[in-house]
């Protein structure tokens, strides 16, 4: 079509700020990945709190089964 | 349909007005997420935590979808569109990842909320208690674009734009003189 044809193309700006985009995703998975697959506020609570970790439940800590002895096996 | 000038500068004072605030409110939130991991006085960190959830729940959620809103709204009632510029296209895309983050970091700030509520020891949750602080200063870093992109509007139509622009045969913003 004639005006796609004429279409003067996408922005500089646009071009630059969508790899800037490309790389912070990339950055984010690899820490995803690398950080143990997981990301997000439940990520840090299940490495320090989850007191069924060791147990192998999966449930998500709560306030009302809060692990006193975790931070131990942290190291925080 | 198009607004009349009146209503359309009442809209823009609105959607001005709310995501200002919505930067304010960021930055409250981090000064407290800092002094919750940086102070030294136990009782302080407890405090801050109640306050963090109450500012997330009751003023920066809210603020963050009115403000969508009102610009969605905004973009449909006048010549931008929502999807005929860059920059508008950009600045939906921004306030919806960081409506999305904020989504996802609202259960980690109520838990934290609530283990002070039950008095539990917060010690062990200094990751997610960091969290509050990489995350809040990450978003007021990029609620600070929008506010750029608004300013200048940068040039440059989408495809849809430019078919849009060609249909109707006349100027639209961004390439005549800014309204």
């Amino acid at each position: 079509m004639s005006d796609h044809q004429n279409y003067p193309g996408t922005p500089a700006w646009v071009k630059t700020a969508g790899k800037a985009v490309a790389v912070l995703a990339v950055l984010l998975v690899a820490a995803i990945i690398f950080g143990g697959g997981k990301h997000g506020p439940w990520r840090h609570l299940s490495f320090e709190t989850n007191p069924t970790a060791a147990t192998g439940a999966d449930s998500a800590p709560t306030a009302a089964s809060p692990t006193p002895a975790a931070p131990a096996a942290s190291g925080n | 349909m198009l607004l009349r000038p009146g209503p359309r500068k009442l809209l823009l004072v609105l959607h001005v007005a709310l995501s200002v605030g919505l930067l304010g409110a960021v930055a409250a939130y981090l000064a407290l997420a800092i002094v919750g991991v940086a102070t030294g006085d136990p009782q302080l960190a407890r405090s801050v935590y109640p306050a963090l959830a109450l500012i997330a729940r009751l003023v920066i959620l809210p603020l963050i979808f009115s403000s969508l809103l009102i610009g969605v709204v905004q973009s449909f009632l006048t010549p931008w569109g929502l999807f005929r510029h860059w920059w508008v296209v950009a600045k939906l895309a921004i306030n919806l990842f960081v409506a999305a983050v904020l989504l996802v970091q609202m259960p980690g700030i109520g838990f934290v909320a609530d283990t002070v509520a039950s008095n539990l020891p917060i010690d062990t949750l200094f990751g997610v208690r960091m969290s509050f602080v990489i995350h809040a200063a990450g978003g007021l870093v990029v609620l600070l674009i929008p506010m750029v992109l608004s300013v200048y509007k940068p040039r440059g139509l989408t495809r849809y734009g430019w078919r849009k622009q060609i249909e109707q045969g006349g100027t639209m913003p961004g390439i005549a003189p800014n309204p």
